[in-house]
């Protein structure tokens, strides 16, 4: 009986000899093994043979790896040349497959981006993650909510009493000063801040000495741009700033630079915290019962956050005075997460973050689908290159290189294009985006991986399948998908329109709701209105008393024009109330727990120009003395109260001291307007009076004739320019509709991404469909042909051959609804006042992916369809 | 011009493909080795020395024909060059030298 050498020897000296000399060894090898079986018998030959191999693998035998093909200059030129002919015979492709994946990739930087952005808020100071912001969570009817402001007197006291709170400072710009340099004034922002602000945060200091500034009373410390535009190249340092209308004068201390754009404070001039007014004593205002102070600590390095928070139970019991303190929790916001809790946007985030993921998917899909696809046009050159001789390895390592360079190229591509549109898309969304590659490196690397993997995927299709194929079937040119490889297509296919659907269903359901808010009966007219702000430190005059007086005369001669409806006095419009809140007690129930009611002041003629339904009771009269304490509250109000009627109803106002409890006889009640955005639930609400036609600092709301708005705005801007002012008419009068319709700004903005996303994303999805659906009908062109012959018409083939299509558009929509439902029921969680989710949404979005699908699919189809079956049966 | 190097191995196999003149290949140079010298040789080792000598110059080799025996595969027989002849030459002067430069008495035993 012949036996042969050992298998596995025979295959390891194939693969290591030297090609030259494998023929020649081989034989050797076998004739020796030959001659052993002869003489030693079967083992010790083989056992010799293995030997022999083993010998065998040395340097002069061994093939030269070094120079195999895929690194062969020659052969790699021709890789190169092979794969950009392919680019340029099918440039539709190329451009769709390249161009589809750089706008994925995109879309996917400005979003991070955009993303990045809003997380670097507050972390450029050196010590952020040891700064908290002091709020205080109250607890109401078993609902919680948190303000990030507490009482005056925590900050210092928790200094004071706990080793762990190595600084604080307080933050407060309760007031616009006009600041006076020889004859230049300007209208900065100032805040009163502790002297422990430098040591909270850097905002880098360009000259001066902060530390003893914020110590040191009749002190500033400027911005870099508010010390410029005063006194230009000089320096700064020393110089003596007045006050406008009031006898004061600091010297200037320090200058910071300007807070970035990231920074959660803002601030163009800083006072120390021993300049601020009386009225912020502790024996009044600033005492241990009114929450308005924005605060900040400083923990030790080790300090447990949390910890304290428990430990500030005791602290709470200690020192606050309201009754119902034991309700109230102090809580510490680490500095980074501020910006999150302030715009409330985590969500918006969080979605921003998902649509960026699911462009970059479909877009990735949309790559593999079309190499895929298009790997099929080339069975004729794997056909040849394999019968001269190419290995199925090289087929394998040709294609993943191809497709790894083409995404490479894409991504390229990709990055190019952020560098030129960002400027535009800065413009577009207000923001101040950069793309720096030394800040963004994780995100590139994070890219180059997602890319590399595409490429591979998108490569490994034809290379392990494509490769496969018998020579003698592929250089005829009837290659096929294999099973496996159509269902993976096609599954892809189902992701990317599930993805669009949900997307485009979302971008209905956001602007759906933006009209919705904004259609809304607000139960107030803000037409029409204009709201004017009256500062009197706006205005030249000796003190604060003359440019009262001056302002007030003002009014009468605005009532007498004709293009103007009515005015009133108030302390904000609708839209712009204060977050000011006190509890309230009914004073024939004193011992109920108090309502917390939200508090405003508005003065005559104030529910009248804002055209406000009083439903019980009357409006404010300027003739009764006894209205001077008098409130008018809304119906939310009068619900927690538990009122059906207003006789001999008093409102108690609670207070740290008796003193301070006013009786408040209710006059009237109000229908329930929007006084803020939809977002918000209304809140029992109550409006102050300031009586007669005094001047009320702030806002003058004046509604105009429809009409003769333009008039009606001359008028104000004259009596307006009368007083001298220092700013122009346009600084400080708005349209109250459009003030409100702002706090919408950021759904819209939302809105708009979301827009622009899915466009995108239908976009590369379609072109995906159309790239796949040419593909296939250009394999089944023999098909269409021998049916035409056989009297098929041009309908019923294009209904053949979109059938498959149009049954994965439908999956997909299957697929999409319960997660537009959930997502958009998730995003409408954040509104008191929803639109609907109306069936109709869905209907929308289904059609309109069903269409756009239809187009793309039966266009090829058409075409197809309409050949002249000659062509497609000339040859065989 | 440069010395010629060549190792005792090589020396013998370039002698033994001389020997056998027209029938070197792989395993009758093998065989004619062990037998002559009553030493055995691996394929590996003397693989390798015929492919580097024939790198160097000293060998060539051409393929025979296909017979039926040992799976229809090729020799490849070995014959020296006039270079492999000079390298020869100069290892064997050299010995010569070296043999009559001993002096009588040295191996006066």
């Amino acid at each position: 009986m012949k036996t042969s050498p050992p298998r596995w020897a025979q295959y390891f000296f194939r693969w290591y000899c030297h090609p030259a000399y494998y023929e020649d060894l081989q034989g050797d090898l076998e004739e020796l093994y030959e001659e052993r079986v002869r003489q030693a018998g079967t083992r010790q030959a083989k056992w010799k043979y293995m030997r022999d191999v083993l010998l065998l693998f040395r340097p002069a035998i061994i093939r030269p790896f070094s120079t195999s093909s895929i690194t062969n200059p020659a052969m790699f030129r021709n890789y190169l040349k092979v794969s950009t002919r392919n680019l340029l015979k099918y440039k539709s492709y190329a451009l769709l497959n390249i161009l589809g994946l750089a706008i994925g990739i995109t879309a996917t930087i400005f979003l991070l981006l955009i993303v990045r952005y809003e997380q670097s808020f507050d972390t450029f100071h050196s010590d952020h993650d040891q700064v908290y912001r002091i709020g205080e969570y109250h607890e109401m009817g078993g609902k919680g909510d948190v303000l990030y402001k507490t009482k005056s007197p925590v900050a210092p006291t928790m200094a004071e009493d706990y080793a762990e709170v190595v600084a604080y400072t307080r933050f407060f710009s309760p007031e616009n000063m006009r600041l006076r340099y020889q004859d230049q004034t300007i209208n900065p922002q100032v805040h009163y801040v502790d002297s422990g602000f430098a040591q909270l945060f850097d905002f880098g200091l360009i000259s001066g000495d902060i530390v003893y500034s914020l110590k040191t009373r009749d002190q500033i410390v400027l911005t870099q741009s508010t010390a410029e535009s005063l006194f230009g190249q000089e320096d700064p340092i020393g110089k003596i700033l007045g006050v406008v209308n009031k006898e004061l004068q600091f010297v200037v201390g320090a200058v910071v630079a300007d807070p970035p754009d990231n920074s959660s404070l803002q601030f163009q001039a800083l006072l120390p915290w021993l300049n601020t007014p009386e009225w912020l004593a502790p024996d009044q205002a600033g005492d241990w019962y009114n929450t308005f102070m924005e605060a900040y600590v400083k923990l030790t390095p080790t300090a447990n956050a949390p910890g304290l928070e428990e430990a500030l139970i005791a602290f709470r019991d200690k020192y606050f005075v309201d009754p119902e303190a034991n309700q109230t929790h102090i809580t510490l916001l680490p500095l980074e997460k501020l910006r999150g809790e302030e715009t409330q946007n985590a969500s918006i985030m969080t979605l921003l973050g998902i649509i960026a993921v699911i462009t970059l998917a479909i877009a990735c899909v949309n790559f593999t689908n079309l190499s895929t696809a298009q790997s099929l046009l080339r069975s004729r050159e794997i056909g040849l290159r394999k019968s001269l001789g190419s290995l199925r390895s090289q087929l394998v390592v040709q294609f993943l290189a191809e497709s790894l360079l083409t995404c490479l190229l894409a991504l390229v591509l990709g990055v190019l294009l952020v560098h030129l549109l960002l400027p535009w898309f800065n413009q577009y969304f207000d923001l101040p985006l950069t793309f720096h590659y030394w800040q963004n490196l994780s995100l590139l690397l994070w890219l180059l991986g997602i890319g590399i993997g595409t490429g591979l995927l998108a490569g490994l299709y034809p290379a392990l399948f494509v490769s496969r194929m018998n020579p003698v079937r592929s250089l005829k040119g009837d290659g096929k998908h294999q099973a496996s490889g159509r269902y993976l297509q096609k599954g892809l296919i189902v992701l990317q329109y599930a993805a669009s659907i949900l997307l485009i269903a979302g971008t209905l359901v956001i602007w759906r709701q933006i009209q919705y808010m904004k259609n809304q009966d607000l139960h107030f007219n803000k037409d029409h209105v204009v709201a004017l702000s009256l500062w009197y430190s706006n205005f030249d005059f000796q003190s604060e008393e003359q440019a009262i007086s001056a302002i007030q005369t003002i009014i009468p001669r605005l009532e007498k024009e004709t293009a103007i409806t009515s005015l009133a006095f108030a302390e904000k419009v609708p839209g712009q109330y204060n977050y000011n809140y006190n509890d309230f007690y009914d004073i024939d129930h004193p011992t109920e727990p108090p309502v917390n009611i939200r508090k405003t002041t508005v003065a005559d003629n104030y529910f009248k120009t804002f055209d406000i339904e009083i439903v019980l009771g009357r409006a404010f009269s300027p003739e009764l003395a006894s209205d001077s304490t008098a409130v008018i509250i809304n119906e939310t109000a009068m619900k927690q109260l538990g009122w059906t009627d207003l006789e001999g109803k008093f409102l108690l106002e609670g207070g740290n001291n008796a003193e301070e409890e006013m009786r408040h006889p209710v006059v009237g009640v109000v229908k329930d307007y929007h006084y803020q955005s939809l977002k918000d639930e209304i809140e029992p609400l109550l409006h102050y009076y300031y009586g007669g036609d005094a001047y009320y600092s702030s806002q003058l709301a004046v509604r105009l004739q429809p009409e003769r708005i333009s008039d009606g705005l001359a008028a104000l801007e004259q009596a307006y320019e009368s007083l001298n002012p220092h700013e122009p008419f346009d600084y400080f009068y708005s349209f109250v509709d459009q003030e409100f319709d702002q706090m919408y700004k950021s759904q819209e903005r939302l809105g708009l991404t979301a827009t622009l996303f899915a466009g995108i994303a239908v976009v590369l999805a379609s072109l995906g469909l159309l790239g796949l659906a040419s593909f296939a009908t250009r394999q089944r062109r023999k098909e269409v042909g021998v049916r035409k012959v056989l009297g098929a018409s041009v309908l019923q083939i294009i209904v053949l051959l979109s059938r498959n299509f149009a049954l994965l558009v439908l999956l997909a929509f299957l697929i999409a609804c319960p997660l537009v439902y959930y997502a958009a029921d998730q995003f409408l969680q954040d509104f008191a006042y929803r639109a609907p989710i109306r069936i109709d949404i869905f209907v929308i979005a289904g059609i309109a992916a069903i269409l756009i699908a239809g187009f793309s699919v039966s266009l090829q189809a058409f075409r197809a369809a309409s050949v002249n079956p000659v062509h497609s049966l000339r040859n065989e | 011009m440069a010395k010629i190097q060549l190792g005792e191995f090589e020396e013998i196999v370039l002698l033994t493909v001389a020997v056998l003149f027209d029938e070197a290949y792989g395993v009758s140079i093998k065989q004619e080795i062990e037998e002559r010298l009553e030493r055995s040789v691996s394929v590996g080792a003397l693989q390798s020395a015929l492919r580097r000598m024939e790198d160097k110059g000293f060998l060539k080799s051409r393929l025979g024909e296909a017979t039926q025996v040992r799976g229809g595969k090729r020799k490849r027989y070995f014959t020296v060059t006039p270079y492999g002849k000079q390298a020869l030459t100069e290892v064997k002067d050299a010995r010569l030298r070296l043999w009559q430069a001993i002096p009588k008495i040295a191996f006066d035993f």
